[in-house]
């Protein structure tokens, strides 16, 4: 925390590399949190690389007595929440997301990759019934394991919007799970042999 | 069957005590509906919580170093804009109110009959316009269709010229999103 305090105060004296440092630092907790909202690495990329942006240009907003991090993911968060909006009425299909990001063809372990790879599509599958900010909710829960309270502080929410927002996200996870499992069984009894 | 507060306990984040967690355990023993969708939410966090974090692909800082150097040049020629926007709307203010305080001295009877005079003398150019452009059309047919061609051209030259101008004074004050800083 104080070292960060050190590169935010030299990047506020206009040291770039010193906002960098920050970057390096900060940029898979950004990454993740945008990939986790957005669904694909591309995707993910921009705005992690927009929210850094933003976040420099806005240094001296930062309030030095708050955590950088939540601050970062903040920021982050608000952008992707953006984004989902702009591109709400774009469908996006279960097969289509994140294969071409965890599946590494020169994996040495390709069975591995793909598990993953389907894991990943689960995931994805999941979330995008998901309301913007909903998801937003979610990622911080389960992936930051933060409390409601820095769910709100982070999102702009209070803590009882938070509390109802991650309970309907529950209700419609399960729901979606139970649609994923039901299509699953069909199509698994579509492709079964006959017995004779 | 009734599914409160079950349902609501499962969806809740909140910590069970020991009496609420037995009423849980008996009402899931009997109610497969609630059942299920236990069984779906543990499903769910399993998930969420074996997934791996994806992380960015190399040189990340590199590119983010990259991409503030052309936000500082997209900044630049957007202050440029906003100076030659500002200017021009300002000279616009002043001449507007300049106009403003003059037209009270105007004396409106003279200023009319002026007009009036000026635009006699106009109609008379342009008839006398009209009337070699019909000598010259009568001496050599083909300069109508000559004119109409760079007519069109020009105009489409013009308008060419207006629409990428708009455009690009649009994409320059693309309003950026909203964010919380």
């Amino acid at each position: 925390m104080n070292e960060d305090l050190r590169w935010i105060n030299q990047a506020l004296k206009g040291d770039e590399n010193a906002f960098g440092i920050l970057v390096e630092q900060y940029q898979k907790p950004v990454f993740s949190l945008c990939y986790r909202m957005l669904g694909n690495a591309k995707d993910a990329e921009d705005a992690a690389q927009e929210s850094f942006i933003r976040a420099y240009h806005h240094l001296k907003k930062f309030d030095q007595t708050r955590s950088f991090a939540t601050w970062l993911l903040s920021i982050a968060s608000h952008y992707c929440i953006d984004r989902m909006r702009k591109r709400r009425l774009e469908t996006v299909s279960m097969e289509s997301i994140p294969a071409e990001v965890i599946t590494d063809h020169k994996s040495p372990n390709p069975e591995k990759e793909l598990r993953a790879s389907e894991s990943e599509a689960l995931i994805q599958f999941l979330l995008d019934d998901l309301k913007p900010i909903d998801r937003a909710a979610v990622v911080l829960r389960y992936w930051y394991e933060y409390s409601e309270v820095e769910i709100a502080d982070t999102l702009n929410l209070s803590v009882s919007a938070v509390k109802s927002r991650l309970y309907r996200s529950r209700r419609t996870l399960a729901d979606a799970w139970l649609s994923a499992e039901k299509s699953t069984s069909i199509k698994r009894r579509h492709h079964e042999s006959p017995a004779f | 069957m009734s599914h409160q507060p079950f349902e609501d306990w499962l969806f809740s984040d909140e910590q069970l005590n020991n009496q609420q967690k037995e009423n849980m355990q008996a009402h899931l023993m009997q109610c497969e509906q609630c059942q299920s969708v236990a069984n779906a939410l543990n499903h769910v966090n399993t998930t969420f919580k074996n997934s791996s974090n994806p992380e960015p692909s190399q040189g990340f800082t590199q590119r983010w170093f990259e991409k503030l150097s052309i936000t500082r040049e997209q900044q630049k020629i957007k202050r440029t804009w906003i100076i030659i926007l500002g200017f021009f709307s300002t000279a616009t203010i002043i001449s507007v109110a300049i106009t403003a305080v003059n037209l009270k001295s105007i004396n409106w009877a003279y200023q009319l009959s002026q007009f009036i005079a000026s635009f006699s003398l106009f109609a008379g150019k342009i008839n006398q316009i009209w009337r070699l452009g019909q000598r010259i059309a009568n001496g050599f047919p083909l300069i109508i269709p000559i004119m109409i061609v760079l007519s069109l051209g020009l105009f489409s030259f013009v308008s060419a010229l207006f629409v990428a101008s708009i455009s690009s004074i649009i994409r320059i004050y693309k309003p950026l999103e909203e964010g919380v800083y």
